[in-house]
């Protein structure tokens, strides 16, 4: 985890590159810095590991001052992979890779083990790239080795710098693909500088939009396509980008977050009441913490008929289907569709019910998408 | 005195063939043989012990010039001027400032000669290294000290070698002055020579002295192909 704690820096020209930055980077997130150039992003990149040091402020690593630790040892726990490459060109693939290990004294056959692991981990033959020199790969394999090089050691941050910027956009999109799958693996928390918002969208769990020194957004990438703060922001994307379809909106994004509940205890009428307090077409059933299941409007008129209005709705057959937050709306309106619900329950990666996408709410939250300005003015006109 | 004497051997030497002179010269190579093996014993020293203390002096000059701004400039502007005092001069110079004649004074000024080529390769060589490799090493936490060690030396050194290279091989010609301030040498020969016109004499010197240089000068070649880092040749 990486923390900005105000941390401004001012070079000695006066320059003020980063303005009282605020930010939290998660054990284990991918966050992609970008903006124009001068905005900061790099310094603030750099100020890191600590290769620039903050006029004021302070940043915290795994929760300890970057300050009060050696700045070797703060880098030396640290990966970093820079748009230049920069392998060492009088060292072997092998020797690059054990940069970092050899600095901190590893054995030579602890070192030899982790370059050939490393190597296998990015479906490069050891045998054959061991010993080979820098100059005698392609720039996509160059930059593979220096990802392996910032790997080496096992770091808990990774800090890239433009790693891919210097790269042909064919090899560029194949490194994406394997630095995703790459993560998935190992898991550590990346810092990205790119001014590709191509870039950014396809591999950043959270993006950080910055300007002149400062924060403009930090959102996820569907975030920030779909609500730009500002005019800037929405310039940077680029129209071309902001028409995605509708239907690969994440679940969380729209769903509905007003979730009326009600005990198993509790009888159809009160359950109809709600309902109509809340303006909703359903409610979620559930005695404290258990989540026993939806109950929809249409259900409830069923019922209603079929048990009498006193009934309790625990002894109802409740509506268990449920979709991930983080699934897309399509996977949503397919098992809607699939098992005729007319509601489903939203579950965060807990297991935790966190909203609902209802039937009856489908065609405002597929206009609120794909005309966003227009269904805002009827949002108003509603309320 | 010079004038006429240099004045008198090209006279005599215009009525000679210069195959004549060849014929004489080695036969003064077969006569003189232990003179000519002490000369160019003197000779190698003439060049070994300055261009070696060069060595000490300006690699670690070199590399500070690197670090700090406040050596590189007086460092590499000393060397330079040095190095344009015209030999010869720089050669004499040694008397008045009370060094005397004799090897000594000749060390000294070859010492002075010798410097800059080093030092100026040293400088360019580290300096040079690639501001993104040196960025790299920094932010894998290397220290200063490693960095020199691991990165910047290793890639300097060919660079290094070919100052050493240059330097010496200059040396070599320039040790031949030393004889005018007692210094001997293969340059005794000609400086003999020229005084009692016997062009056999100054061939003794020029040309045990000329294939000195160029042999040095292809045996540093080989070292400084030798030290290239691998990486960087293929």
């Amino acid at each position: 985890m990486v923390v900005f704690e105000d941390v401004t820096k001012i070079y000695d020209d006066e320059t003020v590159a980063v303005d009282g930055l605020n930010l939290t980077v998660e054990r284990g997130e991918f966050m992609v810095f970008i903006g124009p150039s001068g905005c900061g992003k790099t310094t603030t990149l750099q100020m890191i590991n600590r290769l620039k040091e903050p006029t004021s402020g302070r940043i915290l690593v795994n929760g300890e001052d970057t300050r009060d630790m050696k700045a070797v040892d703060l880098r030396r726990n640290m990966g970093y992979v820079i748009q230049e490459i920069a392998l060492f060109p009088h060292m072997t693939v092998g020797q690059n890779i054990s940069v970092v290990p050899d600095l901190l004294g590893w054995s030579q056959e602890e070192k030899l083990e982790r370059a050939r692991e490393l190597l296998a981990l990015v479906d490069l033959d050891p045998d054959v790239y061991m010993d080979r020199y820098p100059r005698e790969l392609s720039g996509g394999q160059q930059q593979r080795i220096g990802v392996l090089r910032a790997l080496a050691v096992d770091p808990d941050v990774l800090l890239m710098d433009e790693p891919f910027g210097g790269l042909d956009p064919l090899t560029r999109d194949q490194l994406h693909d394997e630095l995703k799958i790459l993560q998935d693996k190992v898991q550590k928390t990346i810092i990205f500088v790119t001014h590709d918002m191509d870039e950014a969208l396809k591999l950043a769990d959270r993006v950080t939009l910055m300007r002149d020194g400062k924060l403009v957004q930090v959102d996820s990438p569907e975030e920030i396509l779909r609500n730009p703060n500002d005019e800037f922001v929405a310039d940077f994307i680029g129209s071309e980008r902001r028409l995605i379809s509708p239907l690969d909106v994440l679940v969380r994004e729209v769903m509905l977050e007003d979730i009326p509940k009600l005990g198993s205890d509790a009888s159809l009428d009160d359950a109809l009441s709600l309902m109509q307090e809340k303006k909703t077409d359903y409610i979620a059933v559930a005695d404290g913490d258990d989540f026993k299941g939806m109950l929809s409007a249409h259900r409830l008129q069923e019922l209603r008929l079929d048990t009498g209005p006193e009934s309790s709705i625990g002894d109802a057959e409740l509506i268990t289907v449920t979709v991930d937050s983080r699934e897309t709306m399509m996977t949503a309106v397919h098992r809607l569709a699939e098992t005729e619900e007319h509601v489903l329950a939203v579950m965060n990666r807990k297991g935790k019910l966190v909203g609902a996408i209802s039937r009856g709410w489908l065609p405002d939250i597929l206009a609120k998408e794909l005309w966003p300005k227009e269904a805002a003015g009827f949002e108003t006109e509603e309320s | 005195m010079l004038a006429q004497s240099l004045q008198s051997t090209i006279a005599l030497m215009a009525n000679r063939t210069f195959s004549e002179s060849l014929v004489r010269f080695f036969n003064l190579v077969n006569t003189r043989q232990d003179d000519l093996m002490r000369a160019l014993y003197e000779h190698v020293l003439l060049v070994a012990i300055p261009v070696g203390i060069a060595i000490l002096i300006a690699i670690p000059l070199g590399i500070l010039a690197t670090r700090y701004k406040a050596v590189e400039i007086p460092a590499l502007n000393l060397a330079s001027i040095g190095q344009t005092i015209p030999s010869l001069a720089l050669l004499a110079l040694m008397i008045p400032i009370g060094l005397g004649i004799g090897r000594r004074p000749a060390y000294i000024a070859l010492l002075i000669y010798a410097v800059l080529p080093i030092l100026r390769n040293t400088f360019t060589g580290i300096a040079g290294v690639d501001a993104s490799l040196k960025r790299a090493a920094r932010g894998m936490g290397m220290t200063d000290m490693q960095m020199l060690r691991k990165v910047e030396m290793p890639l300097a050194f060919p660079i290094i070698m070919a100052g050493i290279r240059t330097s010496t091989v200059m040396i070599i010609g320039t040790a031949v002055l030393a004889a005018y301030i007692g210094g001997g040498g293969l340059g005794s020969f000609i400086v003999t020579g020229l005084g009692l016109v016997r062009d056999d004499l100054i061939l003794l010197g020029a040309i045990p002295s000329a294939l000195l240089a160029i042999f040095t000068d292809l045996i540093l070649g080989r070292v400084e192909d030798w030290v290239t880092p691998r990486g960087l040749k293929v």
